[in-house]
């Protein structure tokens, strides 16, 4: 009986006009977005590619220098883009490109894409994300808001009940007729998308985000049919359940996610750069249980002094120079590790209320799942910040050793060459690990099913009401 | 006299109708707290730039004091750090700045972008922006403001209102009993459409009026906030017509609502983004990748010319070489590698603002295919937020860091101390505001053309309207 309602109802929303139009919209803007994103992802990751080459290159051939001003010389770290960036560009257009990796300080990332799109960027970037995320409710709504309503206004709703067939039976039909629907526009795009993805050999490795992507947007949508639905089946005519369910897509889906983003940075404000920039400062004064980093250095000094039984630097047989820099990149190491962790719990804080919210707009669980996923979250950027860091801390650490071990005592001219330089590795991000994927995507995840589970829910309770045909 | 019947029969209709109290309750409530919101943000990016300000002067008072102690004192030879020019102008001496406030700007705190930067004597390329920390999921999620809330919706709320204007009294068959009274349909629907335009045009101008005085007082009032509202209602106006338009296409009311849905969508969320995409396709920035990549090219030849200066004593730790003359030395080396590298990528920068200039004409001359970016242009820039603005800022900005950078780079060549005299005239950065921020007659008179053509086109279709 179900699959009957289900067939019926998907041969009547398959001839409809407004709903081919709208999905066809649907579909041309999807190939428009993944066809930029195809194009974007072919440029910018080459270029990212080609950039972190040359940056090796420029290291290996800098010549001859003090270990230090290579130190200082440094490298940059460019985020690698994944296949699935340009579909779902989440955070990251917020978010820097590059870090530089120097000596004594860690830098905040760089350069994000959003500073040049200009002012108009902030209505949304056409994205696939962005289409799907926009379009599909209201696809979904058009094509069940009139499922009870309308049936009911034309009087069929009593007719259908009287063949015997349980509301429960009618509402799985619709819905599934809807969902049906849904999937027969959205699954060519999918599998265009598929074909584009399969001529980049590293985007095969993706497919299985593909997948559960296209779930997620199902299960998206079938918020939406079940919420329609339930409307559908309460409201008094097919005009309330339109004016209801597209004023909740409108504020779901554009009005609740700003006030949020406003409320997170108004009620738990991150520090400003002048007080991160003291914050460190501060740190970097008090390092040591509240002695200053002279105090320090000095304690050292005199500790390496009797240790190698010698009255001054130059009778050392190490550069003692070498083991200051080491010593000031440890301070400074603890210094920045710790504003940059009291910046992240801030921050944490702000995604606390974000994820309140969640339970306000299906939409804002749906892209937390989405960006997850396509590696354009935070949580992706801060693993590729925290594996930039720990590779300048070590390559830092090497130059400081060489200058320690291989330059004599006191000695300010010692110079080295590519032997050192090529002893560093050039970065290469390995990206999150797939633990660490499905730990940030589950929210998400669980949020958009608990969307589901309440939808259906409430959709069910409503065509249970014993006045389902008389309202 | 016949409008006025309707009217006042509509009025009694919609008085005891509570979904329009709560709509307008709503609209006026969020455009208050959007307003509220937007002097919040303000506030704090203000406070961040006025802690860096404050700093930066202390810090100018306490250079010109040591300055001039020392020489009251007279010894040429204890002359203090910050008489270097290379010390002072890298690494003393700063001027924080903003683009400054004007009156309607936290109406548009989120729409634009905050510019705030602090000039050294280093070069253009290494200036360093001030201000908050973002956390990027915020931005990312947009801003909640007074723009947003006219532009988005405004509209909403309109459509809701309007869309069975008239298909709803032919549905219900009350169509011929109106006119049966005596009034023709075109008075019937234009005084409903009317009562309606005024409440909410009403609503939102008492909303936005309260709005203007409490972030920029009675001096905001003209002529920022008169255009403001005038752009505002125009575009009310326009969504209004729309409706009257849509409702004139004799179909049933829910069929016009998902039209109406559908144009929000299309005019609203579609477009923009579509204008963002085709300029950002078209003018595409140049890479931030490929200029990281040259300064850091051109860092390194300029480096090496420089080599034997620098060698002479470890890169960026001159107190570990020791003597004076080495610490200048080491201050024009680092200066005149950033010339050499500012020289080198001034091109790329050059394309960086050409390609915005170019995105930014083609968004103003798209922005009439959707009436929601031209109106958010228009109100942009009455809030002085838009990019024109904010680029006259920036040209403003470089033009000062030329001239300071200057007197330092003057000084650092030629290895001669500062004085406290010279400190105290260094120059003060001043901004001259780009005439025309409320001369929006050009997004003022399409909006109006647009509201016209569809009205008319409308009240001609009423003319063939069944009524039954």
């Amino acid at each position: 009986m179900v699959l009957l309602v289900a067939r019926k109802e998907l041969a009547i929303v398959l001839s409809d006009g407004r709903i081919r139009t709208l999905g066809a919209l649907l579909a041309v803007m999807l190939l428009m977005a993944i066809g930029a994103a195809v194009q974007r992802f072919g440029v910018i990751s080459s270029e990212r590619d080609m950039a972190q080459s040359l940056v090796a290159e420029q290291w290996e051939q800098q010549g001859e220098k003090n270990p230090h001003a290579a130190a200082h010389y440094g490298l940059y770290a460019f985020r690698p883009v994944g296949p699935l960036t340009f579909f779902d560009t989440g955070v990251s257009s917020h978010q820097g490109v590059s870090v530089w990796l120097e000596a004594h300080r860690r830098n905040f990332a760089e350069a994000p894409p959003a500073a040049d799109l200009g002012s108009v960027a902030r209505f949304g970037e056409m994205t696939g994300a962005f289409v799907l995320q926009t379009l599909l409710p209201l696809l979904a709504i058009l094509l069940c808001y009139a499922a009870f309503a309308g049936e009911r206004e034309n009087g069929t709703l009593r007719q259908v009940l009287a063949t015997g067939v349980r509301p429960l039976q009618l509402l799985s039909g619709k819905a599934l007729g809807a969902l049906g629907a849904v999937m027969v526009l959205l699954l060519p795009v999918v599998f265009l998308a598929v074909l584009a993805l399969l001529f980049s050999e590293s985007a095969i490795s993706v497919l299985p985000r593909v997948v559960l992507l296209t779930l997620a947007y199902v299960v998206y949508a079938g918020v939406f049919v079940m919420l329609s639905l339930g409307v559908s089946a309460r409201a008094s005519s097919t005009q309330a359940a339109l004016v209801m369910l597209v004023g909740f897509w409108a504020i779901t889906s554009f009005v609740v996610p700003r006030i949020v983003a406003d409320a997170a940075s108004l009620l738990r404000p991150l520090p400003t750069l002048e007080e991160f920039r003291q914050g460190v400062e501060q740190d970097l004064q008090t390092a040591r249980d509240g002695r200053s980093v002279d105090e320090v250095i000095r304690e050292r000094r005199q500790q390496v002094l009797s240790l190698y039984g010698v009255a001054s630097e130059d009778e050392l047989p190490i550069n003692f120079q070498g083991m200051v820099l080491a010593l000031q990149e440890e301070i400074s190491d603890v210094a920045y590790a710790r504003q940059f962790s009291q910046l992240q719990a801030r921050i944490h804080a702000q995604l606390a209320l974000h994820d309140l919210a969640t339970l306000l707009s299906p939409r804002m669980a749906v892209q937390r799942f989405s960006a997850e996923l396509s590696e354009t979250s935070l949580d992706a950027q801060q693993a590729f910040e925290a594996e930039a860091e720990a590779y300048r801390r070590e390559f830092i650490a090497l130059l400081n050793r060489d200058m320690t071990f291989s330059a004599r005592g006191g000695q300010v001219d010692y110079r080295a060459g590519a032997e050192l330089w090529s002893q560093v590795e050039s970065f290469a991000y390995g990206g999150r690990d797939t633990s660490r994927v499905a730990a940030a995507a589950a929210p998400g995840a669980v949020l958009l099913l608990l969307w589901f589970a309440g939808t259906a829910l409430f959709a069910a309770l409503a065509v249970r009401r014993t006045d389902l045909a008389l309202r | 006299m016949m409008v006025a019947r309707v009217l006042r029969q509509d009025w009694v209709l919609l008085r005891s109708s509570p979904g329009l109290w709560i709509a307008l309750l709503l609209l006026t409530g969020v455009t208050a707290l959007a307003a509220a919101a937007g002097q919040a943000r303000l506030g704090l990016h203000d406070a961040a730039v006025q802690s860096r300000i404050d700093t930066a002067e202390q810090t100018h008072v306490a250079v010109i004091q040591t300055l001039q102690r020392w020489e009251q004192a007279g010894d040429a030879a204890a002359a203090p750090a910050v008489a270097s020019p290379g010390a002072l102008g890298l690494s003393v001496l700063e001027t924080p700045m903003a683009l400054p406030g004007v009156p309607l700007a936290a109406l548009a705190a989120a729409s634009g972008r905050p510019q705030a930067v602090s000039v050294t004597a280093h070069a253009d390329y290494r200036m360093e922006s001030i201000g908050i920390i973002e956390n990027a999921a915020n931005l990312a999620l947009g801003g909640f403001d007074v723009i947003f809330v006219i532009v988005f919706l405004m509209p909403i709320v309109i459509i809701a209102l309007t869309f069975d204007l008239l298909s709803r009294e032919r549905e219900l068959g009350t169509l011929p009993l109106v006119i049966a009274q005596g009034v023709s349909l075109r008075d019937f629907v234009l005084a409903r459409v009317l009562g309606r335009g005024v409440l909410v045009l009403l609503g939102m101008a008492t909303a936005g009026l309260v709005a203007i005085l409490a972030v920029g007082g009675p001096a905001a009032l003209w002529p920022d906030g008169l255009v403001w509202l005038l752009i505002a209602g125009l575009y009310g106006a326009f969504w209004f017509a729309l409706a009257l338009f849509v409702n004139t296409l004799r179909l049933g009311s829910d069929q016009n609502g998902v039209i109406l849905a559908s144009c929000w969508l299309v005019l609203v969320v579609v477009i923009p983004a579509l204008v963002s995409l085709l300029s950002a396709t078209l003018y595409p920035a140049p890479s931030r990748v490929l200029l990281t990549t040259e300064i850091r090219e051109a860092a390194a030849e300029a480096e090496e010319r420089a080599a034997d200066a620098r060698e002479a004593f470890l890169f960026d730790h001159p107190e570990l070489a020791g003597g004076a003359g080495a610490q200048e030395a080491y201050f024009r080396q680092v200066m005149e590698t950033e010339r050499d590298v500012a020289a080198t990528i001034a091109p790329l920068l050059e394309s960086f603002a050409d390609q915005a200039h170019q995105r930014d004409a083609l968004v103003n001359r798209l922005a009439v295919l959707s009436p929601a970016l031209l109106a958010d242009q228009a109100l942009l820039s009455i809030a002085g937020m838009d990019e024109a603005r904010a680029r006259a800022w920036r040209d403003a900005v470089g033009e000062f860091h030329a001239a300071w950078s200057e007197l330092f780079a003057d000084r650092i060549r030629r290895e001669v101390q500062v004085t406290s005299a010279e400190v105290e005239a260094l120059p003060v950065f001043g901004f001259s505001e780009p005439v025309g921020r409320h001369l929006q007659l050009g997004p003022g008179l399409v909006l109006l053309i647009m509201s016209l053509a569809l009205l008319i086109t409308a009240v001609a279709r009423l003319r063939r309207y069944p009524i039954t």
